[in-house]
């Protein structure tokens, strides 16, 4: 075959690919740094504007009036600008959804993995699927138009007068209800991802297969579990439309009864900022910082617990840092102390 | 062996993984026109060595060099790698033909380099399919999926590909692994027919078929060359005991 | 001492005849009882959600819903002053629609109907004019004729009779409304609405939204996906460049929608000369919320193809750059319409966000710079509007959001398993 290629030709056509090659490298290079860059100025702009109501002084129907920056951390009341109960009404939703949807989904994701036979289990998989697309806005629909007068109804045989329902206890079943499907799907996936042979060794030792799969599957499939968990607190502790539409919106608290009206952090965002001018407006970016704040720890604290789980032997590395670093410490006072003696 | 051109020369070449050291330094010469066959048990870095040549080991990461080599009197490292490659084809151990027509296949090196004129690509393109003995199979569906050819032919396929680049040199790893007898002697048969025009390079784990098609053999254990020497000879006088052990079957 | 020997060996022959004890089977049997209530309760619970608002949406969900502006429009018309009936001119009025529940007015040529609005309580609306009515000769303040009736209700309407007492057609019944309308001559004033609160706009602008968005996220979505797929190196810097895009994914959309006002709002405002919130910077605060997904989704898919094809690619002396347009990303193209699928799902379940950045007044002429309301915020606004809010209305949009989500689920599941189908084949 006599080459139609050149020698040249394939030597000019490469040294031009790697420049091309070069090129294509940078423009991706680029865009990627784009998408990540993204976080850093969403949090970058955040922190400014929610930081800067704090050093200013604002001009309201009561005089002058100058935020401060402690009372908006821990106080108790939003007419003064107090988030401090925002915060605690917040995780006192997130928890209490999360008691009631936590055992519902992992005992649906058991029951579709291990227990239903295949037809059933294919229909209820697919459905579970299907459904954990819902958007919020749907369960607020529903929230208000079920779930209000359901608790309405229930106050009522409490002698308890609510604000048409709008209370904690409809927040609470609408955050749980949403946060359901999030967290079967992904146990259902842990569950499945557990290997056989740890199910076949403990039937092999003659435990029942309710056993197996209480003690060995739901151990085995705990680390996935609680990343469905971490994604279920996520979408709670984010969830802004569909809970404002149930919870009520009280402006002081925190409340702890599940009969009252009570706010989050996300809908006291909404009111701002649908209602809100002037201060009331600016300090609701500051909100914006404590939520991240929020979803930050509880992200890195739900991590560590599940890396504890992973693997329960591994100590974590600053704790062995640190005792290494008292014993050395120790023993060279001790040395110290023999030369003194000495 | 003097009256052989040198097309490969390697000088004291060290290849690590990290930390880890995967060939230690490495001393040989291919010929042209031949076949070389690496050989050696499992995990010995005859496929690294192999991978070498056209400097696949560059996507891998943390894989180091140290030493030269050298492609007609050049240091591959400092020629394009894009370059080294359409000069040095390659063959993979599973059958890869990309999943578009057969013609494609064969031609998307060629277009690569910019070569538009369709007249030319055919002939190309039967050209290559006729040499790598594929030719009476796929005449009639040329524009059919690569993907519903057999394992050996995919593995043909992926030599005439190859060839289409007419490259000097052509490294095989473990080409008939994942094929049957008949698919491996059909490829073992081309092997012998390429060699007239290509220099082959070979890596196989199966001593029988470096005693078929070999010319060369090189011996690797452990990411030591140990012996590299004519077939006949290494088969017939082993110099090295380890060879000995290994021709015998001691260990595998 | 003997009687608990006896004992310790009557239980140990127990233990060896039957490994089940009924404690253990009464366990047993109670949690696999718990966990089928459990996954029923939570499947039913799911399910019965989607009834529910299908049922109270399905009554309002009809195409002049569908299709109708959400502002109504009102004209004010009347008779000429010069004008009225005489019984001279006898005027034969052909009718096509000649159905039960239509009310005709023989002697003006006009036929009405009882007709559920938008908001949900009945109105008189016109059903049909003939073409030589003599609603055809009324005029408008300007003096011009006014002839066009279609889909609209009548708001109030004053006729004079042949004294010249003005008389008020009784909406409430449309038996008398027909009767006054027959003694009147001519008309003194006569309101006439179109039907409002129809969610055409909204549809439109959450169309538009879906578009300007994925044009703008997709390309940007891949080259971070193409980046770290194919061109990063394990270091520190990626690991950083990857666990950053993974954290946005974990950022609440209400978060995005102050970047949104914050950033975008006054972008927008300043490049396209609009005011305050707008579609434009609305799908560019959506853009940012995708990118993750479309990254992790277009990753995958790509981190799925059999290696072989990239290493064969470049033995073939093919670049990197042609081994991505050329091999890659064709093959990795199903992941790539799942991750618009799944995006688009996503755009339309959205709210917190876009509230902020789009607004929540609905504009039935959808134009990229002003406010508009994507079909969720829409069910928000309805929400949120009144005391008493048209439930009904909000979940004939809820039918809609489930029912195109539904179908986007599906599709993505189906492309999802054709692909790792294919490519398992491969």
């Amino acid at each position: 075959m006599e080459r139609y290629l050149t020698e040249n030709k394939i030597l000019k056509n490469s040294n031009r690919k790697k420049v091309i090659d070069k090129i294509t490298f940078f423009l991706f290079f680029f865009i990627a740094s784009l998408c990540a860059s993204v976080i850093v100025i969403t949090v970058g702009v955040i922190l400014v504007k929610g930081l800067t109501p704090f050093f200013k002084t604002y001009e309201t129907s009561n005089g002058l009036v100058k935020p401060s920056f402690i009372n908006f951390l821990f106080g108790f009341n939003w007419t003064s600008h107090g988030a401090f109960y925002l915060l605690i009404n917040t995780l006192y939703a997130v928890i209490l959804s999360l008691v009631l949807s936590i055992p519902i989904s992992i005992l649906t994701a058991l029951f579709i993995t291990r227990i239903a036979p295949k037809g059933i289990k294919e229909i209820f998989k697919s459905g579970i699927e299907v459904l954990s697309s819902i958007p919020s806005i749907i369960f607020g629909l529903f929230g208000q138009m079920v779930i209000c007068p359901m608790v309405n109804n229930l106050s009522s045989l409490f002698n308890y007068q609510t604000m048409g329902g709008a209370s904690l206890l409809s927040g609470i079943i609408v955050l749980a209800i949403m946060s359901i499907p999030t967290i079967t799907v992904v146990s259902i996936t842990s569950i499945e991802a557990v290997d056989k042979k740890y199910i076949e060794g403990s039937i092999a030792m003659g435990a029942t297969q309710s056993e197996t799969n209480f003690k060995v599957v739901l151990t085995g499939a705990s680390s996935g579990i609680v990343s469905g968990i971490i994604l279920g607190v996520g979408r709670a502790l984010g969830e802004a439309t569909a809970i404002s539409l149930v919870i009520g919106n009280s402006l002081s608290g925190p409340t702890f009864n599940l009969f009252d009206t009570s706010s989050t952090l996300t809908t006291i965002m909404m009111l701002g900022l649908t209602e809100a001018t002037g201060l009331e407006y600016d300090i609701i970016f500051s909100l914006g910082i404590y939520l991240m704040i929020i979803i930050v720890i509880t992200n890195f604290s739900l991590n560590y617990v599940k890396n504890r789980i992973a693997n329960p032997y591994k100590k974590p590395l600053f704790i062995i840092k640190a005792r290494k670093n008292l014993v050395f410490y120790i023993k060279t006072k001790l040395k110290d102390r023999k030369n003194e003696s000495n | 062996m003097e009256e052989n051109e040198v097309i490969f020369k390697v000088n004291n070449l060290n290849l690590y993984y990290g930390e880890k050291k995967a060939l230690n330094d490495i001393n040989i010469e291919i010929y042209k026109n031949k076949v070389t066959a690496f050989i050696g048990p499992s995990g010995c870095g005859k496929s690294t060595f192999l991978r070498c040549f056209n400097r696949m080991n560059d996507l891998i990461e943390n894989c180091k060099i140290t030493g030269e080599i050298l492609f007609r009197g050049e240091n591959i490292l400092k020629i394009n790698p894009i370059y080294l490659r359409t000069k040095v084809g390659m063959v993979f151990q599973q059958p890869n033909p990309f999943p578009m027509s057969i013609y494609k296949n064969v031609v998307y090196g060629l277009k690569c380099q910019g070569v538009k004129n369709k007249k030319e690509l055919v002939k190309i393109c039967i050209d290559s399919l006729e040499k790598s003995v594929l030719i009476n199979e796929v005449k009639d569906r040329l524009k059919d999926s690569a993907l519903a050819l057999s394992g050996g032919q995919q593995q043909r396929l992926c030599i005439a590909r190859c060839i289409a680049l007419s490259p000097d040199v052509i490294l095989m790893d473990e080409p008939t692994s994942a094929l049957d007898p008949i698919a491996t002697s059909k490829i073992e048969e081309l092997i012998r027919e390429l060699k007239k025009e290509f220099t082959i390079i070979i890596v196989t784990h199966n001593m029988q078929q470096a005693t078929r098609i070999s010319d060369y053999i090189a011996f690797f254990m452990l990411g030591d060359l140990v012996e590299y020497s004519k077939t006949e000879e290494f088969f017939s006088h082993p110099k090295d005991k380890r060879s000995d052990d290994y021709i015998n079957g001691k260990f595998s | 001492m003997k009687a608990i020997n006896f004992n310790f060996f009557k239980n140990k022959n127990d233990f060896n005849r039957s490994t089940i004890t009924p404690i253990r089977r009464v366990k047993d049997i109670t949690r696999n009882l718990l966990t089928f209530l459990f996954s029923l309760l939570t499947l039913g619970l799911l399910v019965y959600i989607v009834v529910y608002i299908c049922m109270s949406g399905a009554k309002y969900l009809t195409w002049n819903y569908i299709s109708s502006d959400y502002n109504e429009k009102s004209y004010t018309v009347k008779s000429d002053s010069s004008f009225n009936i005489n019984n001279e001119d006898l005027r034969i009025f052909n009718f096509k629609d000649n159905s039960k529940d239509v009310y005709k007015s023989e002697k003006w040529g006009v036929s009405f109907k009882n007709i559920k609005s938008n908001e949900g309580y009945y109105v008189v609306s016109i059903n049909e004019v003939c073409s030589n009515s003599y609603f055809n000769e009324l005029i408008d303040f300007n003096g011009d004729v006014f002839n066009s009736y279609k889909e609209s209700y009548v708001y109030y309407l004053y006729g004079l009779d042949n004294e010249g007492n003005e008389l008020e057609c009784n909406k409430k019944d449309l038996s008398s409304f027909v009767t006054t309308l027959d003694k009147c001559v001519s008309i003194d004033s006569l309101s006439i609405r179109t039907f409002g609160g129809g969610i055409k706009g909204s549809l439109i602008s959450t169309l538009y939204l879906i578009l300007i968005t994925i044009v703008i996220a997709l390309p940007i979505g891949i080259g971070g996906a193409i980046y770290l797929s194919m061109f990063s190196k394990a270091n520190i810097f990626n690991k950083i460049l990857r666990s950053l895009i993974d954290m946005t994914s974990a950022i609440p959309s209400i978060i995005f929608g102050f970047l949104g006002i914050l950033i975008f709002i006054p972008f927008i405002n300043n490049v396209a000369g609009s005011s305050g919130s707008s579609i434009l910077a609305g799908s560019l605060t959506l853009v940012v919320m995708l990118i993750p997904t479309i990254v992790k989704t277009t990753e995958e898919s790509i981190i799925a193809l059999p290696k072989g094809y990239m290493d064969s690619s470049l033995a073939l002396g093919a670049s990197k750059t042609e081994t991505i347009f050329k091999i890659i990303l064709p093959n990795a193209f199903p992941g790539i319409i799942t991750s618009i699928i799944l995006s688009i799902g996503r755009i339309i379940g959205e709210s917190a966000a876009l509230i902020f950045v789009m607004g929540t007044s609905t504009n039935d002429n959808v134009l990229l710079n002003q406010s508009a309301t994507t079909l969720s915020t829409h069910i928000w606004m309805l929400l949120n509007s009144s005391e008493v809010p048209n439930y009904g209305a909000a979940c004939a949009i809820g039918i809609i959001i489930l029912i195109i989500v539904f179908i986007l689920s599906l599709l993505a599941k189906i492309f999802q398993y054709q692909y790792y189908k294919k490519i398992k084949r491969v």
